[in-house]
């Protein structure tokens, strides 16, 4: 993390961040009272509904629960939901880096945090995609096969990477 | 009454010393506390959103209720346990700030909103299980969701707050 602070204010990271720092919206956000608090609770919901809603995928994946829907019925349920909160995280999170351009932009923890977004966002295209075409195959009375388990569970996992990494936004030094 | 040598003698404790003076023991801490807080208001939202008739409406509330409890008191335990430890690191100062207090009331009124609707709505959940929840329940649902969205601002807050009320 040091050296890649080291090599972000080697860039013309800094200066950006500066020189947005002095726009109107980013003065209104970071000045108005409650703005980014607000902000932050809304990021909150998001991320805390969008990883419950991969938690139930889970729980009928697994067969531990929601076993009078069918799986088809599981996805059509959530994963709108999920897609819903990812815009969001992402209309939120835009709004919070404006708001406080050198906490975010000049932060490895925050910059790591956005590898692993898209990563995670076109996976769970894929995860939706692929679940959606192999539907009925998949919804067996013992949950899904071992692969989908294992990559429902590895989401989960990765979306608690993000939000660890989204905390420690506030305390890698920058 | 002075309770400053009660917080002292918190935050000597073997868990609020090491929570406060490890480089990364409030982040880890924290981290976990956000992820139990996001399960509890996740699957507590998902109830409310059925009592309100907005979402999941064609589950039965009983099993949508079984499904997602477990979770909700699984998660709120770690949060309590985690929320505890980050408490202990500062308990002096997480004491002198309103935000804190206003989570931990507003906390108490979720428990006793839920406490009301499973002892008294819950006993005609027969007559709608799998239809609209009656008034009783939409208001449970309805109070639920709005403590819980106003619990997690006055979370949020606290981190803004700590330390300006000393």
């Amino acid at each position: 993390m040091v050296a890649f602070s080291a090599w972000i204010q080697s860039t013309s990271m800094p200066g950006f961040a500066l020189a947005l720092q002095k726009t109107g919206l980013s003065m209104f956000i970071a000045m108005t009272p409650y703005v980014i608090p607000a902000l932050q609770t809304i990021h909150i919901y998001a991320v805390a509904m969008l990883f419950t809603g991969f938690l139930m995928l889970n729980v009928r994946i697994f067969m531990i629960g929601n076993k009078s829907r069918t799986l088809a019925q599981t996805m059509d349920r959530f994963m709108p939901w999920i897609w819903w909160c990812l815009l969001v995280l992402l209309i939120t999170g835009v709004l919070m880096a404006v708001g406080e351009p050198p906490r975010d932009l000049q932060n490895p923890a925050f910059w790591t945090k956005m590898g692993v977004v898209p990563v995670a966002a076109l996976l769970t295209l894929w995860f939706d995609r692929s679940m959606r075409s192999h539907v009925l195959a998949w919804d067996t009375p013992h949950g899904g096969p071992a692969a989908v388990k294992a990559a429902s569970v590895g989401f989960m996992f990765l979306w608690m990477v993000i939000m660890a990494l989204g905390r420690w936004i506030a305390y890698v030094p920058t | 009454m002075d309770l400053q040598p009660l917080w002292d003698k918190i935050e000597q404790s073997p868990i609020g010393d090491w929570v406060a003076s490890s480089a990364a023991g409030f982040p880890n801490v924290e981290v976990v506390h956000v992820i139990a807080i996001c399960v509890v208001f996740g699957t507590v939202a998902m109830m409310d959103l059925r009592l309100l008739g907005l979402a999941s409406k064609e589950n039965r509330v009983t099993e949508l209720s079984r499904d997602t409890l477990v979770w909700t008191w699984g998660a709120f335990g770690v949060a309590a346990l985690s929320g505890a430890a980050l408490w202990m690191s500062k308990a002096h100062v997480y004491m002198r700030d309103p935000w804190f207090y206003a989570k931990m009331i507003l906390i108490g009124v979720a428990g006793v909103n839920m406490m009301i609707f499973h002892v008294i709505t819950w006993k005609t959940i027969g007559q709608w299980d799998r239809g609209k929840p009656p008034r009783a329940a939409k208001i449970a649902g309805f109070t639920s969701l709005a403590l819980w969205l106003v619990v997690i601002f006055c979370a949020r807050e606290i981190g803004f707050t700590l330390g300006v009320y000393e």
